[in-house]
């Protein structure tokens, strides 16, 4: 197998509300990859995207892209795997070099969410749940958020507290990326303490609040990744190795699962991460985490194996997970405050990852030169998932 | 023939005749800032008049061309006395006075039932739009109102104000803003349910924050980007 660096990375303008086309947009955030790569001769196009069939009427959208952006004789697929989409995009991308099958390979997540009403958003998020045994009761995933919110509660003595202290660091990280769709402060007094924080930060599905969910975003993101040999010739970039990917899986239906807090995809997923990149878990310097519900920050983290069962939380009241702490998480404001437009997400993790490795993360640049990077993206509730690590060279 | 310009005002305040000002109060917002919700005076509305010259460009956008240009002629009205017992509610930044929104209202259709006119918000996702038009709902019932005639202009007012606040359809009344089927606040739902779910504020406002609001009425720089999310250059 070759080794693969990412080369190039690229999110467009800031995420949002995107005007033009969805495909428009994946060019946008694929141009500033090509750009930052300094090449646009790729073999292969992955396209992320979960719903463009349904919200946006489009189909075939890597073949769409490719021929936007001539990349002719490029070849291409579109990848669905629900919100992991963007990680398994990387990943078949990266198996794709690794094989020997392509030497260059660019991969652009897309979602353009923001053209259809909130009902029609949620029930579409809502048919990644399982047909007969949750979907046709009505289950949202706000609502299955909520549940695992309120076990963790029970469980564990998690608060509503808590999950408003890790919005606030997530806020606050958001402030400072300029392609973040939310680039609001928060506080404790505004969307908790205070009186009026029942208006302000009213509840979606109990004990969920508003600023304990993500956000309804248009966004993509691209990276261009090639074997390691090839990249020594031709980028002038620090190089980013790809050095771990794993993908787990669980039972779709949540009631299924022994225990509802441990997310035993994510465990897998990281273990075989891990284990390919030939790191312990200490090894890792920083954490980009699929917080499409604050409670997910805290399960996956756990689930990880970053933090002991039931301890998380209480790193976080240390602010452990801050941009100085000892394991920043979401450095780019996560999912929360960057946004989630679902297929894009994945990859603009990585995105994340590479920025902060090559030291090029600006305000929110994580201290002490970190070497190792972590990513999960979480698909459906939590029953495919894809860990990736990116290390430097 | 001479005609004294008094003459085309409006007669006096039915509810209000001394014109006692809205109480003032302060609202936390998610961001913590301080919100001064405050009535202000004609000399006052006209430093706020500017900003609707900018909006009502704003085509295709959310009805802002619409709502804008409609605010514009009641606030043009107001300062021209050619409106009856309307008044106005700033949301400012206690500490810098910047406008955050701005409410309007008439009081009288007749001495108990009120109309209201327009919510703006220049600063939004912080919830501004949603305290300011329970503060002119305050208002209204403070001074004696029973009902409050509503309607939307856009689907984001219909959400806000006809499902959030489950108003009450009048569709044989004739709002005022076009003719269009009303809605209600009623008494029993402001009390029932707006009052205990919806109205926040303390009072008194602590002087500094009230000075810096009179001292300063702030228009946005960015009230453009605030509503669109496009910065000028874009």
């Amino acid at each position: 197998m070759r080794e693969v660096a990412i080369i190039g990375v690229g999110l467009g303008s800031r995420w949002g509300r995107f005007d033009g086309s969805l495909i428009e947009m994946m060019a946008e955030a694929s141009l500033d990859a090509i750009t930052d790569a300094g090449t646009d001769e790729i073999d292969a196009v992955f396209v992320a995207n979960m719903g463009a069939g349904r919200i946006n009427n489009q189909t075939a959208l890597a073949s769409a892209l490719i021929d936007y952006l001539n990349l002719f004789p490029a070849v291409g697929a579109s990848i669905e795997n629900g919100p992991a989409s963007g990680g398994t995009a990387a990943r078949i991308g990266y198996m794709a070099i690794a094989s020997g099958i392509h030497d260059c390979v660019m991969v652009t997540g897309g979602e353009k969410m923001r053209v259809a009403p909130a009902p029609v958003v949620t029930d579409f998020i809502a048919t990644m749940s399982h047909p007969e045994a949750e979907y046709i009761y009505g289950i949202t995933f706000p609502s299955l958020g909520a549940m695992l919110a309120r076990i963790y509660f029970n469980k564990y003595g998690v608060t509503s507290e808590d999950l408003a202290r890790i919005a606030i660091k997530n806020h606050k990280n958001g402030l400072m990326n300029p392609h973040a769709h939310i680039q609001q402060k928060i506080t404790m007094e505004g969307i908790l303490t205070s009186r009026e924080a029942k208006l302000n930060n009213p509840m979606i599905a109990d004990p969920l609040h508003l600023y304990d969910v993500c956000p309804v975003t248009d966004g993509a993101a691209s990276i261009i990744m090639c074997s390691l040999e090839k990249a020594k010739e031709i980028s002038g970039k620090r190089l980013i190795k790809f050095t771990g990917t794993g993908q787990g899986m669980d039972t779709m239906a949540v009631h299924e699962r022994e225990d509802p807090t441990f997310l035993k995809a994510v465990k897998d997923a990281s273990d075989q991460a891990l284990v390919m990149a030939g790191l312990k878990r200490k090894d890792i310097n920083f954490a980009e985490i699929h917080n499409a519900f604050e409670i997910l920050e805290i399960a996956e983290l756990e689930s990880a194996g970053f933090y002991e069962r039931g301890k998380a939380h209480l790193a976080i009241r240390k602010g452990e997970t801050e941009i100085n702490g000892r394991f920043p998480v979401n450095p780019s404001g996560g999912l929360k405050a960057r946004g989630h437009p679902v297929g894009a997400t994945g990859v603009a993790q990585l995105c994340e990852l590479v920025w902060q490795l090559r030291g090029e993360a600006g305000e929110r640049q994580i201290p002490n030169n970190p070497k190792h990077a972590y990513a999960i993206n979480f698909g459906g509730f939590g029953n495919n998932v894809v860990a990736t690590i990116l290390s430097k060279t | 023939m001479s005609i004294d310009e008094e003459m085309l005002r409006p007669p006096q305040n039915k509810i209000n005749p001394e014109n006692t000002p809205y109480p003032s109060k302060y609202i936390n917002l998610a961001d913590g800032t301080k919100m001064v919700v405050r009535q202000i005076t004609r000399d006052e509305v006209k430093h706020v008049i500017p900003l609707f010259y900018d909006i009502v460009k704003l085509t295709d956008y959310q009805y802002y061309d619409l709502v804008g240009a409609r605010i514009l002629s009641e606030l043009l009205a107001y300062t021209n006395y050619r409106v009856h017992d309307e008044y106005v509610i700033l949301g400012q930044d206690g500490n810098t006075g910047e406008v955050l929104g701005l409410v309007n209202s008439r009081l009288t259709v007749n001495p108990k039932i009120g109309m209201s006119l327009h919510t703006m918000t220049f600063k939004r996702g912080l919830r501004v739009g949603a305290h300011l038009f329970v503060a002119k709902m305050e208002n209204h019932f403070l001074l004696g109102n029973k009902e409050v005639y509503i309607v939307a202009e856009s689907p984001i007012g219909f959400q806000r104000w006809m499902e959030e606040l489950r108003l009450e359809p009048r569709p044989e009344i004739e709002h005022e803003l076009g003719g269009v089927p009303s809605y209600c606040l009623t008494k029993e739902n402001w009390e029932g349910y707006v009052v205990p779910e919806r109205l926040f504020g303390e009072r008194p406002v602590p002087e500094n924050l009230l000075e810096n609001c009179k001292r300063k009425i702030l228009i946005p720089e960015d009230v453009i980007f605030q509503i669109t999310g496009k910065k000028k250059e874009e």
